[in-house]
């Protein structure tokens, strides 16, 4: 990765990580547009830390503490979005908890496989 | 629901295929990756390349310092103005673009030597050291400890292809004094019949045209010729890499590009008859321009063409008529409708006048390109000095801004943008209410 494509890596991560989030949302049945706008902006405020953050880690501290602090990260961002569904989201056919949690799992899980595929 | 999710599938799939990127950074050969570690208790820079606008040319430049015991994975190595550096990415999973470290600055985590593997082949019938000083080491690479054995000129080794490292210009050599992996890049490593080792016979080639020898595979000293219509048995193939031919004539040893053999020397297997169908003459070389030996052979004369040369635009073939032996160049392929033998002629003169105009436009080409480098440092260095800006190295760093400070900008985005948008949430949602 050259750092100076750092600004445009976080632009993709957080075009995606929308875009497949919004898309399980709406096969988990999520409906309402304030909800969609919701899980959109939320994404937009915990992404670009999720991403830039272990990249200065792995600089500092190496590999081991960067894999460390993606899933620190990973776990207080399913815990702000979990919070902030079930205060904001009309939406509660699923626990705002498990439903923040099947969304990141998703983008996770879907954002390896394109990677692994693309190297 | 089955459509939606079908849908879905296939819009992900999409996505997924727009991600595909091209797989970067070839230029170096490429190694068995191996893992290693930083080795020095004060960390090592790490480098990456970067464009210089100036300059218009790349140059390697510092970005950051890994820390002692940071293990890295190495896929590629490269010599980089005289020092050995490392390519690995600084994260893995965005592997996309080089970051170098110097392999003195690493350690290499398997201590012990690997081994061929079993899916392994000879190279070639015979295989000599074409440098003085060639070491062998522990693994495919320069980042693995050296053996200890030290390869003189001249010394025939074994060597062996192991198909599960291949791709890549580390073989394993086996020698009278031990055994251990070798590099066998920039004509380190002379073979014989390197892709023909069922041949039962060494084919030997003839020269066309004047052939220069070089010193070593930078190709810029010369240090003999080859006179045109010489037959050389000894020559050696070298690395795909250098592109070239290891070859000894006349007490010269040298070597020869690939592009100056490829069209200028040759060899054929076999004899084959040719049949004079056009006012041909044969030339003393493979070359329009050189001595005509005879001026017109008649037509339907039976000949056996011994070697045959490609050179840009048509092929000629090494005959003896009437005890004379010479060059005649074969025009039935490339005769259109409507063109002549003297248009064939005609143009291949032409390319001659191109090939000398091209050496001279690239000679002034590398002149202007050294003036425009010169001027343009003055006028940088013409800036530093008139910009009163710039009072101190501290200042000057603003042309350049450092990986890890790119980084601390980008976070310190991302938390301003996520407290905007935790802002932007309360608001929306408090509205709606």
């Amino acid at each position: 990765m050259i750092i100076n494509d750092l600004p445009f890596i976080m632009i993709n991560c957080l075009f995606f990580t929308i875009v497949i989030e919004i898309i399980f949302a709406i096969i988990l049945k999520v409906k309402d547009k304030k909800d969609i706008l919701n899980i959109l902006l939320v994404n937009v405020m915990t992404n670009p830390i999720v991403v830039s953050l272990p990249v200065f880690v792995n600089i500092r501290y190496g590999l081991m503490q960067r894999n460390i602090i993606v899933i620190i990260l990973e776990i207080i961002t399913v815990l702000i979005e979990g919070k902030i569904y079930s205060k904001y989201l009309k939406f509660k056919k699923i626990n705002p908890y498990i439903l923040s949690l099947i969304l990141n799992l998703c983008s996770y899980i879907i954002g390896d496989i394109i990677k692994y595929i693309n190297f | 629901m089955k459509n939606k999710l079908l849908f879905i599938m296939v819009l992900i799939l999409a996505l997924i295929s727009i991600q595909i990127a091209v797989f970067a950074d070839m230029d170096a050969p490429s190694v068995k990756p191996y893992t290693a570690t930083i080795s020095v208790v004060d960390g090592a820079d790490y480098y990456r390349y970067v464009y210089d606008e100036t300059l218009k040319e790349s140059r390697l430049e510092k970005d950051g310092k890994l820390k002692y015991g940071d293990t890295i994975t190495i896929h590629y190595e490269q010599e980089i103005e005289d020092e050995l550096y490392g390519h690995y990415y600084l994260d893995e999973e965005y592997a996309s673009s080089a970051y170098y470290v110097k392999i003195s600055d690493i350690k290499v985590l398997e201590e012990k030597q690997i081994e061929l593997s079993k899916n392994s082949s000879k190279v070639g019938t015979k295989s000599v050291v074409l440098q003085d000083g060639v070491e062998l080491y522990k693994g495919p690479a320069y980042g693995y400890e050296k053996e200890g054995t030290v390869l003189k000129k001249g010394t025939e080794i074994e060597l062996y292809n192991d198909n599960e490292n291949a791709g890549n210009p580390w073989f394993f050599a086996k020698t009278s004094n031990g055994s251990g992996w070798i590099c066998i890049l920039n004509g380190t490593v002379g073979i014989k019949d390197a892709y023909d080792e069922y041949s039962e016979k060494d084919k030997e080639i003839i020269s066309g045209k004047e052939v220069k020898v070089y010193k070593d595979t930078t190709y810029t000293k010369v240090i003999g010729k080859i006179p045109a219509n010489t037959k050389i048995e000894n020559y050696l193939e070298i690395d795909d890499w250098s592109w070239g031919l290891y070859v000894e004539h006349n007490g010269v040893s040298g070597y020869v590009r690939h592009e100056d053999y490829a069209t200028n020397m040759t060899w054929l297997e076999e004899s084959m008859e040719y049949i004079v169908d056009y006012p041909a003459k044969i030339y003393k070389e493979a070359d329009l321009r050189s001595e005509v030996l005879v001026d017109e052979l008649p037509l339907e004369t039976k000949l056996e063409a011994t070697y045959a040369v490609n050179t840009k635009m048509i092929t000629w073939i090494y005959v003896t008529y009437n005890g004379v032996s010479g060059w005649l160049f074969n025009v039935d392929e490339l005769l259109s409708e409507g063109e002549t033998y003297q248009d064939i002629l005609d143009r291949e003169l032409e390319y001659y006048e191109l090939e000398e105009d091209s050496t001279e436009i690239e000679d002034i080409e590398d002149e202007v390109a050294s003036d425009e480098k010169i001027e343009n440092e003055n006028v940088v260095n013409k800036d530093l000095q008139n910009d009163e800006v710039v009072a101190n190295e501290a200042d000057a760093t603003l042309y350049s801004i450092s990986g890890t400070q790119i980084v601390l900008i980008c976070i310190g985005f991302a938390v301003v943008l996520a407290l905007t948008v935790f802002v932007t949430i309360i608001l929306v949602n408090k509205k709606q209410k």
